[in-house]
C-alpha cells in the first residue's frame, strides 16, 4: 500500500527521537498531550473523533469497523436504531442504515472482483449476512447443520469472518463452539476446525478469524483464542501452525494492515468489565512491539513475552481497531458507556 | 469519577491503571517476596501494608520487592505529576502455616456440577483460586450455601476461621450475606462459636474477599461451618431475582 506523506512524517518523527520524552510507553508531545505507544508505533489521542449526537444516532456496543476503498469508515454497531453508521476520514457521518441486525458483532469488507460486499456476523440471527455496502442482502451463511456438531441454530453464536483469495468464506462462532466454519462462495459448509478442548490446535472463545496475507509461502489465517490470550495460525486448509501467546492480553480479532499485526485488547486483568483495556501491535514476525496505554513490550531471555497490562486508562475495553492509510487507528469499545469510535493518531 | 473524555487531550484528564502486584500466592507458610509493577514513564509507586489507602504522603515509596511474613493488606497506587493517580490496587496475603488441616468434610449442600473445585478437599488445599473462577480451585453454588461439617482427626485448638470468597457481580457472583460457625467436641453435640453478617451492599465491587471469624481458643473435634449465600440478585443487578452464585476456595482454621 502506498504511504502518500511519507517524507514530512519522517521528519517529524526523527524531531521526537531526538527529545527526552521518549522509552517507556508515555510522554507528553509538544502541547502537552499525552503520545501512547512504543518504538516506531506511537500515537496522539483523539477522542472525539467519531463523537455523534445519540438521541439522532445512538450505538450500543461499537462492535466492528471496516474501511471501503473511497476511505469511507463503517461501523457496526448492536443498536437497532442504525446498525451500520458510515464515517468519511474526518469523524463526518456520511449515511446509517440497518435496523435488522440485534446481534451485530463482527464486519469484515471484502473486494470480489472490483465489487465491495460487507459480511455481517450476528449471534443473534446465528448466521452471516453478506449484504452490499448499502445494505441490501446478497447472501446468507446459516449455521453447519450438517456437521453433527450443533443440535439446532441456537448453538451458533458466530462472531467473525474472514474470505479467502478463492472466494471461501471462514466464520468463527466465538460464542458458541468455537469451531471455525469454512464455507464455499456459494455459502455450502466445506469444512470445521479448531473447536473445544484443550491442546493447541483448539480454541477457547474463538473471537476473530482474519486472512494473513503477510506471509511469503501464501495467505493463512490467524484465529483468536481470547480466553488463552493467544493468536494462532492455521493454514487455509484448517491445519494448526503455531501458537503466538500474548499473556495478559484478552485479545480481539486480528487486523493486518501492511507488515504488521493489530489487536484491541478488551482487558488485560479479569473480571471482563475491568476496564482495563488497550491496542497491542505486532511486526511481521508476529513479535509485539507497540502496545498503546500499555506497558512496554518485552521479551526475555528465552524470547517468552512478559505479561501485558493497561497503565493508562485512556480506553476501557477496545472492541476493534481499524487502520488507515496513514497507519491511524480507529477504536470501537465494548461495554464502555456508548462511546463513538475513537482515533489514535500517528506521530 | 473517571473521565474518559478530554475536551482538550491534556494529561490531566487520563488515570492511571493501578500497578501490578506480582506474587506467588495469597496463602503462605514461610516468610516471601511481593514485587509491585508499573512501567511508565515517571511513574511512581506508593504502598501500605496497614490496611490505610496510600498516597504520595501516605505511603511508602516502593523500591524492591516486599519481604512479608505475617498477615497483611497490601494496598498500593500508582502516582505521575501529570496524570491522576491510580485506583488503589490490593491484595490480602494470610499466613496458612498453622492451618489445621481436617481428616473430613461432608459438603451438605452440593456445589453446582460446573464448579466441583477438586471435591471438598478444595476448600482446605490451601491453594488460592484466581480470578478465572472457572479453574478447579474454586467451589460454586447457585442460590445454596456452602454448609460444611469438618472432622479433625484429634482434637484440635482452633480460634479463627477465615473464609475466602470471590465477587464478580457481572458474572452474578456475589458475597455471601453471613457467616457462620459452630464447634462440637464429640461430633455430634454443636454450640454455636461465631457468627458475622457481612452486610452486602447492592452493588459489590469485584475481586477476592477474605471474612475472618474469631473465637476463644477451644479444643474441637468438629466443626459446622456455614457460609450463606446472598439469594436473590438485587434490583439493579440484570438478573435481578434469580439465584446468585457464592463461589469460594479456601477455608482457613487455624
Amino acid at each position: 500500500m502506498a504511504r502518500s506523506k511519507k517524507k514530512p512524517r519522517m521528519l517529524r518523527r526523527e524531531f521526537i527521537r531526538t527529545s527526552s520524552v521518549l522509552a517507556a510507553g508515555a510522554g507528553l508531545g509538544l502541547r502537552g498531550e499525552p503520545i501512547i505507544g512504543h518504538g516506531d508505533f506511537r500515537y496522539r489521542i483523539n477522542l472525539n473523533w467519531g463523537k455523534l449526537d445519540p438521541a439522532q444516532y445512538p450505538v450500543n456496543d461499537c462492535h466492528e469497523m471496516a474501511m471501503d476503498k473511497r476511505g469511507r469508515i463503517f461501523l457496526l454497531t448492536n443498536e437497532t436504531r442504525n446498525n451500520v453508521l458510515i464515517y468519511n476520514k474526518d469523524g463526518k457521518l456520511l449515511n446509517v442504515w440497518g435496523i435488522e441486525f440485534p446481534g451485530a458483532h463482527g464486519l469484515t469488507l471484502c473486494d470480489e472482483g472490483g465489487e465491495e460486499f460487507l459480511y455481517i456476523a450476528d449471534y443473534d440471527r446465528h448466521e452471516v449476512i453478506k449484504t452490499t455496502l448499502e445494505g441490501r442482502v446478497v447472501r446468507v451463511f446459516a449455521y453447519p447443520a450438517d456437521s453433527g456438531k450443533y443440535a439446532a441454530a441456537g448453538e451458533f453464536l458466530p462472531t467473525e469472518t474472514a474470505v479467502a483469495p478463492n472466494g471461501d468464506v471462514y466464520v468463527a462462532d466465538g460464542y458458541g463452539k468455537d469451531y471455525i466454519v469454512r464455507y464455499d462462495a456459494g455459502g455450502r459448509v466445506k469444512q470445521l476446525f479448531g473447536g473445544p478442548g484443550d491442546g493447541p490446535a483448539f480454541l477457547k472463545n474463538a473471537h476473530g478469524v482474519a486472512l494473513d496475507t503477510r506471509p511469503a509461502t501464501g495467505p493463512e489465517l490467524l484465529v483468536t483464542s481470547r480466553v488463552e490470550n493467544a493468536v494462532k495460525r492455521f493454514s487455509l486448509e484448517g491445519e494448526f501452525l503455531e501458537t503466538i501467546h500474548l499473556p495478559g492480553a484478552y485479545i480481539c480479532r486480528p487486523v493486518v494492515h501492511g507488515e504488521q499485526l493489530y489487536f484491541a485488547v478488551l482487558i488485560t486483568r479479569l473480571p471482563w468489565d475491568s476496564g482495563s483495556g488497550m491496542i497491542c501491535i505486532l511486526d511481521k514476525n508476529n513479535r509485539v512491539v507497540s502496545c498503546p496505554a500499555g506497558n512496554t513490550p518485552r521479551y526475555d531471555v528465552a524470547g517468552k513475552l512478559e505479561p501485558l497490562y493497561q497503565t493508562i486508562k485512556v480506553f476501557r475495553h477496545p472492541h476493534d481497531v481499524l487502520v488507515d492509510g496513514d497507519q491511524n487507528i480507529y477504536v470501537a469499545q465494548w461495554n464502555s458507556g456508548k462511546v463513538y469510535p475513537a482515533r489514535l493518531e500517528r506521530v | 469519577m473517571l473521565l474518559f473524555f478530554s475536551m482538550s487531550g491534556s494529561a490531566q484528564t487520563f488515570q492511571l491503571a493501578p500497578p501490578r502486584i506480582i506474587a506467588s500466592g495469597v496463602l503462605f507458610e514461610r516468610p516471601f517476596e511481593v514485587s509491585l509493577e508499573f512501567d511508565f514513564l515517571g511513574a511512581s509507586i506508593y504502598y501500605t501494608l496497614d490496611g490505610s489507602n496510600p498516597s504520595p504522603k501516605t505511603g511508602q515509596l516502593y523500591q524492591k520487592p516486599l519481604r512479608l511474613d505475617k498477615n497483611v493488606v497490601l494496598k498500593a497506587v500508582a502516582w505521575h505529576p501529570d496524570y491522576q493517580e491510580s485506583d488503589i490496587a490490593e491484595m490480602q496475603f494470610i499466613n496458612v502455616q498453622r492451618a489445621v488441616q481436617p481428616a473430613g468434610i461432608t459438603l451438605l449442600q452440593t456445589p453446582n456440577p460446573k464448579y466441583p473445585g477438586r471435591g471438598p478437599v478444595s476448600l482446605f488445599d490451601k491453594r488460592k483460586g484466581s480470578d478465572a473462577f472457572a479453574d478447579s480451585t474454586w467451589l460454586g453454588f447457585s442460590g445454596v450455601d456452602l454448609d460444611a461439617l469438618v472432622f479433625f482427626k484429634d482434637s484440635a485448638r482452633v480460634q479463627q476461621l477465615t473464609v475466602s470468597t470471590l465477587s464478580t457481580p457481572a458474572s452474578w457472583i456475589f458475597p455471601p450475606r453471613c457467616i457462620s460457625v459452630e464447634g462440637s467436641c464429640d461430633g455430634v453435640h454443636f454450640v454455636p462459636l461465631a457468627q458475622a453478617e457481612t452486610v452486602p451492599t447492592e452493588q459489590p465491587a469485584a475481586g477476592g474477599l477474605f471474612y475472618k471469624l474469631e473465637w476463644p481458643a477451644q479444643y474441637l473435634k468438629a466443626m459446622r461451618i456455614v457460609v450463606q449465600n446472598y439469594g436473590a440478585l438485587p434490583d439493579p443487578h440484570p438478573g435481578r431475582g434469580a439465584p446468585a452464585w457464592l463461589f469460594v476456595d479456601e477455608l482457613i482454621v487455624q
